[in-house]
């Protein structure tokens, strides 16, 4: 947990160079990337994969993982469309349709926390039944006459900026979600829930509990990036953030979260958010099909995959030697401590 | 025995070089299966053990002993052909070999049983015993058999009668530990290495072990044994060995060294009171257990610990100890009775509840339950006192490393800072760690499950006396056990479970391993 890894050990730093590197090379490229109307354009497109990355990180870092994400980002747009249609007074459509996000994280937590199945099988099972649920939902097709409230917040700006309101929910959020994770006891058992679920457990942590809740609040979250989508596209439709959580994942992955659980920093992610969004738009300015922008951010999946194993096996190097270091030191004076070789056998 | 080496005391043995060519010289029946000599494996400048001479003949069970890093697994490691030796040779039927694998051991009749037995949980017993060797009927078709007949042969020269088909995951450690022994027996083994094969089992189960252990004697196979049980080396092995600091300390005829100067050669200082459970005063009730009952697991549990006072819990394992520590921590749940904590009915329904009412427990399994490896000593140390530790919510870690650091001093961990991942720290030390965080609880009752399993033996010592320690604090502890001289050593008094039922209880003036034996067995039922 307490890491003490020099700067330039840290994947987040190595991130943080590459971001830099993307954004030279961008600059370099096209004359229109460092320009504040484009970097607001490409803000905006990243900001609901960025708001259902913050739960998803807790969740990958708890050992678990929720598929369903895309699926309640699409019934929440559907949602709204719907509720839009039969005249509903847009502030309780909005509440509605968190609260229609809360109760499909409530579905998803049930099944997994309660009945203890899978997660990997319960959201993917749920990812396809909530497409189906927004399909049935709006089957119509598109909706778009929202009230200039929802196109306003949409494609709007803070005043007197380029800043997007939606990316200003973002930055909001990362805050709560970053300082519980990296700072309060609760982070620290969700940590310890993905680093050993049954020692947390048995020291008191309510590892179901937790679990429960994160699985409700990826829900909600997700919800509510399905407003802000629709508000965005200024469009309800059931094929609303479907491929959400293709990037989702490849951001938190990319951020250095570990798919077993137990380790990541929310800093990763958002600086693997900012560096997704970044070749993304760089490449479009290039005039990059997006099925080979589809190949650039894949590749760059591999490659972190790649990149972080290779990181840890220098880190378990470094640290062999400094270790064999210090035995040679202690092994003149102090009685083995330690078996010089561990076994390690499965059970 | 067929073989006479000159041993004399301790003193004239520690000279082990010379032991092997003198038992060739006066032993006309057979030389060594196998000898190891002047055998070094070194890392860089560190030598995981150095200059070891070793003879095994058949139809010996000779003892490896030592503590932890003495370099007992380096050496099983380098029969088995997982390590090769840096410096010096191994030496089978008289010719020099040279290990390049596991597979090449394996072929030349030497089997190791690891700890943990390296088996396939998924599949059954006989599929185990043939794993990738499976006899055949034809270039294609395996012959199952062959499989399942040659399997139960195997087991029934053993003496052990297990079902061939049944499941690894369905089987207990001794059971599994019966399985890597008959798969031994399957590949013809004439030297067996049994590395720590008691560690897990219950007195019941070890004895079992002993029996089928001799059988093997019996048959002619080299066994070397290694083990931190003295008493088990004193009753089961011909010869023995004991390394300290990589290097050989001596090797002797078992019947030759006493427990002490076992102990001595080990720790290279002498023990005097491994189990120091010193005069607490023993004051009010504090952990009321009555006609405790989870259905098939154990039946009317009465129990009673006072503060001050080690109420000590053993069994055979099954018999329900650790069933009893989960109710009353809140893992599992009881179908009825009632559990009172200073008098006060309490009803407890998870660890955090039980924490609420001061219950600690430390758990059996250190690495399964105890601890979160990947995380330093101040992580784990804090664990469960995680909310003590914020102001608003958020932890600080300046208090977090203050609470770590003295823990740390107050149980003499071995640790560089308390920023060291526990992983890399010693079994002995581990435990410390797990201790400290229910230390950090304040907790009124303490329950210990196999408190200094897998903990060498200088290390043992001192958790024997942290805990004497905290009894003397004060605090109520249960603490169960599978070593009976630790049981006794240590508690006030001993309760003992015979298939989930209370079967005897002993106060410590009554306390021998014997009585305790009888009753947990269920020979005898000592009337409460």
């Amino acid at each position: 947990m307490v890491r003490r890894l020099s700067v330039f050990g840290r994947w987040e730093s190595f991130l943080l160079v590459l971001v830099v590197v993307t954004f030279l090379l961008g600059s370099a490229s096209s004359s229109a990337f460092a320009t504040s109307a484009n970097l607001s354009a490409a803000a905006a497109s990243y900001t609901e994969v960025a708001l259902i990355a913050l739960p998803m990180t807790l969740i990958i870092i708890m050992g678990d993982i929720d598929l369903s994400v895309g699926s309640v980002v699409a019934l929440a747009s559907t949602a709204l469309g719907r509720m839009t249609m039969e005249g509903f007074p847009i502030g309780l459509s909005v509440v509605l349709v968190v609260l229609l996000g809360a109760i499909a994280g409530a579905v998803n937590a049930v099944l997994v926390v309660v009945l203890r199945l899978p997660s990997l099988v319960v959201t993917l099972g749920t990812l396809t039944l909530y497409a189906g649920l927004a399909r049935v939902t709006l089957s119509a097709g598109g909706v778009a006459q929202f009230p200039s409230f929802v196109s306003n917040f949409g494609s709007g700006y803070l005043p007197g900026t380029l800043v997007p309101w939606a990316l200003l929910v973002v930055v909001v959020a990362v805050i709560p979600f970053a300082v519980v994770l990296h700072s309060s006891h609760l982070g620290r058992q969700v940590f310890s829930i993905g680093g050993n679920a049954e020692a947390a457990r048995y020291s008191g942590v309510r590892t179901e509990r937790i679990r429960f809740v994160l699985f409700v609040i990826s829900g909600c979250v997700a919800a509510l990036a399905g407003l802000m989508l629709t508000a965005r596209l200024n469009t309800a439709s059931p094929d609303n953030g479907t491929t959400l959580v293709l990037t989702v994942l490849a951001a938190v992955l990319l951020g250095g979260v570990s798919v077993f659980g137990g380790k990541g920093t929310l800093a990763g992610v958002v600086l693997a958010i900012v560096l997704l969004a970044a070749v993304q738009n760089s490449l479009s300015l290039r005039d990059v099909n997006s099925n080979t922008q589809q190949i650039a951010i894949g590749g760059l999946l591999i490659f972190s995959v790649l990149a972080t194993d290779g990181f840890s096996r220098l880190r378990a190097w470094l640290q062999d030697r400094a270790e064999t270091g210090r035995r040679t030191g202690a092994s003149a004076g102090m009685p083995g401590t330690r078996e010089p070789v561990t076994t390690e056998t499965a059970g | 025995m067929s073989h006479d080496p000159e041993v004399g005391g301790p003193g004239t043995a520690d000279v082990a070089a010379g032991n092997g060519a003198t038992m060739l010289a006066s032993e006309p029946v057979a030389g060594p299966v196998i000898s190891l000599r002047g055998v070094s494996k070194h890392y860089g400048g560190v030598y995981a053990v150095r200059g070891i001479d070793l003879d095994l003949y058949a139809g010996e069970v000779h003892a490896l002993l030592g503590e932890n890093g003495a370099g007992k697994s380096t050496l099983v490691k380098v029969l088995g052909g997982i390590h090769r030796p840096t410096e010096g040779s191994i030496v089978l039927d008289g010719e020099v070999v040279d290990f390049h694998s596991p597979a090449q051991s394996q072929a030349a009749g030497i089997s190791v049983v690891h700890q943990e037995p390296a088996l396939f949980p998924d599949l059954d017993i006989a599929e185990n015993i043939y794993q990738g060797r499976y006899p055949r009927r034809g270039p294609r078709a395996i012959s199952w058999r062959d499989v399942y007949a040659n399997a139960s042969k195997h087991l029934q020269e053993l003496g052990v009668e297990l079902d061939v088909r049944a499941k690894i995951d369905s089987l207990s450690v001794a059971e599994c530990q019966i399985v890597e022994i008959a798969k031994a027996l399957s590949l013809n083994a004439r030297v067996l290495v049994l590395d720590e094969p008691t560690a897990a089992l219950s007195a019941g189960e070890v004895e079992d072990f002993f029996r089928i252990v001799n059988a093997l004697r019996a048959r002619g196979v080299a066994i070397l044994f290694v083990s931190h049980r003295l008493e088990e080396i004193q009753s089961l092995a011909d010869r023995v060995t004991v390394l300290r600091d990589a290097a050989l300390a001596v090797t002797a005829e078992a019947a030759t060294l006493s427990r002490e100067e076992l102990i001595r050669h080990m720790v290279g200082r002498r023990l005097d009171d491994l189990f120091p459970k010193g005069e607490a005063r023993i004051g009010e009730p504090v952990l009321t257990v009555r006609n405790l009952t989870r259905a098939g697991v154990f039946n009317d549990v009465s129990l009673e610990v006072r503060a001050g006072e080690i109420l000590g819990l053993c069994g055979l394992v099954g018999a329900g100890r650790t069933e009893i520590a989960r109710v009353l921590f809140g893992i599992d749940h009881a179908d009825s009775g009632t559990v009172a904590v200073r008098g006060e009915t309490v009803r407890i329904d998870s660890p955090t509840t039980a924490m609420r009412h001061g219950i600690a427990y430390l758990p059996e399994d250190r690495h399964g339950q105890g601890l979160v490896l990947d995380w330093n000593v101040a992580s784990n140390t804090t664990l469960a006192v995680l909310r003590s530790l914020t102001t608003h919510g958020l932890i600080r870690r300046s208090r977090e490393k203050r609470l770590a650091e003295g823990y740390v001093k107050d149980l003499a961990v071995k640790c560089q800072t308390v920023a060291q991942k526990v992983l890399n720290l010693s079994g002995g030390n581990q435990q410390k760690i797990v201790l400290a965080k229910w230390l950090a609880t304040k907790p009124a009752v303490l329950i210990l499950d196999e408190p200094t399993r897998g903990v060498d033996i200088g290390t043992k010592a001192e958790v024997h006396r942290l805990i004497s320690g905290l009894a003397q604090r004060g605090i109520a502890i249960l603490m169960i056990s599978s070593e009976l001289p630790e049981i006794i050593g240590m508690s006030d008094r001993v309760l003992v479970l015979h298939e989930g039922r209370v079967s005897g209880e002993f106060v410590r003036v009554e306390l021998d391993q014997e009585t305790l034996m009888a009753a947990a067995t269920g020979q005898v039922t000592h009337d409460r």
